[in-house]
């Protein structure tokens, strides 16, 4: 189940791990299935990727984790936001919110000059 | 979680990293389980997807930021299990850096306790000292009525305190009378430094009141030595200066201020404190700043209050001017020997770590295979020169911890040879904050100055392939003995530095000696008293004292001579430091007259000391009384003031303090041998004053007697006080003690420079020789090569001795061109003497390895490729 990869631009990684932990404690392996599933399978999280990002996020203090039972029986190290976290994502998404009008204005006008 | 807690928890870490990957893959292999595969199919696809587990726990490890830590760590287990094995060089490297250190350490605590850290007050540079100065900028004290009148006016201060030293004498019923130091001090002094009692009560406000009861507070020295510490001293009477005064307080142990004071009185009790008039400057005062007023706005302060005053006094005051300083400025040292004695210390250290440099360097040679091997296997330059840092570093830290021990060991000693009187009571060879500081950065720094070179030198190693059988290669050999080379220069530079001071060290010393000799100390005792000037107010009573003590000492059978002077010689206390004026001169007074001391002797003095008036006369019985102004000078003054003229019959003035303090034209009768008054290289300029005219308050007596020390002072004791019981006398040494004393604090500071010097000689001629040994070791080969190919023995040897010569020559080009840019005095007889021997201390160490170069078999020699 080799889906169309799409790469991730540098640094939405964190922003789209932070948008799903803000939905509730969750693990890695749902992180990466919750972010394959919301785009449609269009973005995939390489593993390689996924856990050094979450564990960076963790030692910057904008996520936090516990080792809950989880549905499978198992301990399973869930991650959850902090204050910071919220806060970092509200920033993150309202930046992110203006970059992507922008880029999408600039599209927009090109097309409209140069038919 | 931390960084530490991410350091210190790696295996839970490392555990869960494992476990939480592990469980990703579980849920994978579930999930496709459920949606139909086969178990090991479902298995096997996860695996491939996931990639490679270790790679992604590497980089979420990464991630931690405590990875270059566990490498250093790694470097660090590595860097001392090799220096576990090679226990000799490693022995010798670290001896060599602790002492460096230990001395460079030991020089620093000494250069803080005397110059930086000052007397122990809280805040002190909020603790401003007060003076004046007069025309001629010459720092003076305050006068009470100044003083006074500086408290009204100033707002700066929370108080203004004044004090002053005093000796006085403590006297009770039950034990004899003994001399203490003291000081006058306003009553809220202690309160202004930060100190109180630990015993009884501070001075209050109602000491201070003319006519309020007699108080007095005890260091704790004396309430210890005098009274057994007892409590009941609290509230006991006792004679101070024959007076009746009341201990109201302890203090504790380590207050002696301002200078070793065990006594402390109000300053009111200062006799006729009022009458003084207003240039008699004789008080110190401090204060403490008020919150948010800073030194500027003091200084402008206390300036405007000396104008103010200046204009309503002009009589005494015109030409004087108010100063503020904060109190340390006083009290820690401003003498250059201390800068001296740090760049010293410093310079051991370098010639310490180049020996330890020229160690690695030479180490490094048989560490080329090893690197080249770590080279191949990948590690990057940086990981190869990291790991030589940090076997820098351990050895550093050892030499620190070496040092530190050298550095406490010699403090003591010193400071046992310094005596328990041998330094101001504030002064204490400790390590604080700062010694531990520089330590630290001294250790640090070594590294980089012995480690850094001949690391860059190693990790060069991979670019050039060196897996040679032996890790030789030509062009590694050259760059090595390059380096060799250099630290050889240095090394030599620096001994010569060394070897040249202590030449200088040595003849000052020597020169010293001599000097003092004049004087042959057997049989001379000396001993103090001092006549209070309430049973003894003016020079008529001291004369009739010191005459009935004289007179009835004469009579006593074991005693031969006896002389009273004002002091004695080789000690500088009591002669007091005076401009003199002479005739010659008076038609164009200068601005700054020379100084001279003077000595007030009686007509018993020289032969009492078995020295005879060279030329002229000796004082007689007339001199000092009205209309016999004469003085005798000894042989320094004139050959100073006189050279090639006799001086007697020509006349001089003495002037001191302010211009007012004028003594009469006095004339010369005679010219005494050149005896030491104080100890130092050059002898100073005396003037001997008759003591008839003004006989001095505290007097020395010197007496012959062929009877022990305890002998004489007993007879002494016994005549003083039955004139007058009250009279304690003190400060009794036999002249040779007075003589080892006055060499005491220069021949110390010389002993001391003698020993660091030697030890840093030592050091460079050591790596002198190891470095030469080495350097004509690594030319083995070649040398027998060119013995096989038929070279003359001779020419061989001249190979050698060309190439030693060569460096040793520039090393001492070095050291010349060091030792005008450091402020060390060498000369060209010392230069050249110190070049000789470090020549000579180079052909030995290479004479060894070059006949063994000369001797080889060449067959064997061709063979070791």
């Amino acid at each position: 189940m080799v889906s169309p990869k799409q790469d991730l631009p540098q640094g939405t990684l964190d922003m789209l791990i932070l948008q799903v932990v803000a939905l509730g404690p969750i693990h890695g392996y749902a992180i990466a299935r919750r972010i394959q599933q919301i785009s449609r399978d269009v973005l995939q999280v390489p593993q390689g990727s996924l856990y050094p990002a979450l564990h960076r996020l963790e030692n910057r203090k904008v996520l936090k984790s516990a080792w809950k039972a989880s549905d499978t029986g198992r301990d399973a190290k869930f991650y959850s936001l902090t204050a910071r976290g919220r806060r970092h994502l509200e920033d993150e998404t309202a930046s992110w919110a203006r970059l992507s009008e922008a880029v999408a204005l600039i599209l927009q006008t090109a097309k409209g000059e140069t038919p | 979680m931390t960084w530490w807690h991410r350091l210190w928890r790696r295996n839970r870490l490392e555990t869960e990293l494992d476990a939480e990957l592990r469980d990703h893959v579980e849920r994978q292999v579930a999930e496709e389980v459920r949606s139909g595969a086969l178990e090991p199919v479902a298995r096997r696809r996860a695996r491939l997807q996931f990639g490679g587990l270790d790679q992604i726990k590497e980089r979420c490890r990464d991630v931690r930021g405590t990875r270059w830590l566990d490498e250093i760590w790694q470097d660090l287990r590595y860097a001392v299990r090799l220096l576990a094995k090679h226990r000799s060089f490693t022995a010798v490297a670290v001896l060599a850096l602790g002492i460096g250190i230990g001395i460079n350490t030991a020089m620093v605590t000494m250069f803080i306790a005397h110059t930086v850290r000052g007397l122990p007050v809280a805040n002190a540079d909020r603790v401003l000292l007060l003076s004046t100065q007069d025309d001629r900028a010459r720092r003076l004290g305050f006068s009470y009525a100044d003083f006074e009148d500086a408290r009204t006016a100033s707002r700066s201060y929370e108080g203004l305190a004044a004090y002053t030293g005093v000796a006085a004498v403590i006297g009770d019923d039950d034990q004899p009378s003994d001399r203490y130091q003291g000081a006058y001090v306003s009553v809220d002094l202690f309160r202004l430094i930060g100190e109180t009692p630990i015993a009884g009560r501070d001075f209050n406000a109602d000491d201070d009141l003319l006519g309020a009861p007699a108080v007095a507070i005890l260091g704790s020295s004396v309430w210890r030595s005098r009274y057994g510490a007892d409590p009941a001293t609290l509230g006991r009477t006792v004679r101070v200066d024959g007076r009746l005064v009341t201990v109201v307080g302890v203090m504790p142990d380590q207050f002696r201020f301002p200078n070793g004071a065990n006594l402390w009185l109000p300053i009111a009790q200062m006799p006729e404190l009022l009458e003084r008039p207003r240039d008699v400057r004789g008080l110190d005062i401090v204060g403490r700043l008020v919150d948010g007023v800073s030194l500027e706005e003091a200084r402008t302060e206390i300036d405007r209050i000396g104008s103010t005053l200046a204009a309503a006094y002009p009589a005494s005051n015109a030409e004087i001017r108010f100063t503020a300083r904060p109190i340390n400025d006083r009290f820690n040292a401003n003498d250059p020997v201390w800068d001296r004695f740090v760049q010293i210390g410093f310079i051991v250290l370098l010639v310490a770590c180049t020996n330890v440099a020229g160690l690695l360097v030479m180490r490094s040679v048989s560490r080329t295979h090893e690197v080249s091997i770590r080279a191949s296997l990948g590690a990057t330059r940086w990981q190869l020169l990291r790991q030589l840092l940090v076997e820098s570093a351990v050895l550093a830290l050892a030499g620190g911890i070496v040092g530190l021990g050298v550095s406490t060991v010699g403090l003591r000693a010193i400071r046992r040879a310094l005596g328990a009187d041998g330094l101001p009571y504030w002064i204490e060879y400790t390590m604080d904050a700062r010694v531990f500081g520089v330590l630290s950065v001294v250790c640090l720094g070594s590294v980089f100055i012995f480690g850094l070179m001949p690391a860059i030198h190693l990790s060069k190693t991979r670019s050039r392939g060196g897996l040679t059988a032996h890790g030789f290669t030509v062009a590694g050999e050259m760059h090595t003995r390059r380096l060799t080379g250099m630290f050889l220069i240095v090394q030599v530079g620096l001994a010569l530095l060394f070897g040249a001071m202590l030449v200088k060290d040595l003849g000052e010393y020597r020169q010293s000696e001599w000097a003092m000799r004049v004087v042959d100390p057997v049989d001379l005792h000396t001993m103090w008293i001092s006549l209070p000037g309430r049973t003894y107010p003016t020079d008529h009573e001291r004369h009739r004292f010191y005459d009935r003590v004289t007179m009835q000492l004469d009579e006593i059978g074991t005693i031969d001579d006896v002389a009273v002077t004002s002091a004695v010689p080789f000690a500088p206390l009591g002669a007091r430091q005076r401009q003199v004026a002479l005739d010659v001169t008076a038609a164009s007074m200068p601005d700054t007259l020379p100084s001279v001391l003077t000595v007030r002797v009686d007509d018993a003095y020289f032969d009492t000391l078995g020295l005879e008036v060279g030329t002229g006369r000796d004082f007689n019985q007339l001199d000092g009384t009205p209309g016999h102004a004469s003085a005798i000078v000894n042989r320094r003054f004139a050959d100073i003031h006189f050279p090639g003229t006799n001086p007697v019959g020509q006349r001089l003035q003495l002037h001191s303090g302010t211009m007012d303090d004028v003594t009469p034209w006095l004339t010369i009768v005679g010219v005494a041998p050149m005896m030491d008054q104080r100890a130092g290289p050059v002898p100073d300029p005396v003037v001997f004053l008759p003591s008839r005219g003004t006989p001095p308050v505290t007097a020395a007596l010197i007496v012959r007697s062929s009877r022990t020390l305890t002998a004489v002072t007993a007879v002494i004791r016994e005549t003083v006080q039955r004139l007058d019981p009250d009279l304690p006398v003190y400060r009794v040494r036999t002249m040779a003690q007075v003589l080892a004393d006055a060499r005491g604090g220069p021949r110390m500071s010389l002993q001391l420079f003698f020993v660091v010097a030697s030890v840093a000689l030592g050091l460079a001629a050591i790596g002198l020789y190891a470095l030469t040994a080495h350097t004509v070791a690594l030319r083995t080969q070649e040398l027998g090569i060119r013995m096989a190919l038929g070279a003359e023995r001779g020419h061989v040897r001249w190979i050698v001795v060309r190439r030693v010569m060569t460096h040793v020559a520039l090393g001492i080009g070095a050291g010349v061109a060091l030792s005008t840019v450091l402020p060390f005095d060498t000369s060209a007889p010392t230069l050249a003497a110190g070049s000789a021997l470090l020549a000579a201390a180079a052909l030995a160490a290479a004479s060894a390895p070059m006949r063994r170069a000369t001797r080889f078999d060449p067959a064997t020699v061709l063979r070791w490729e």
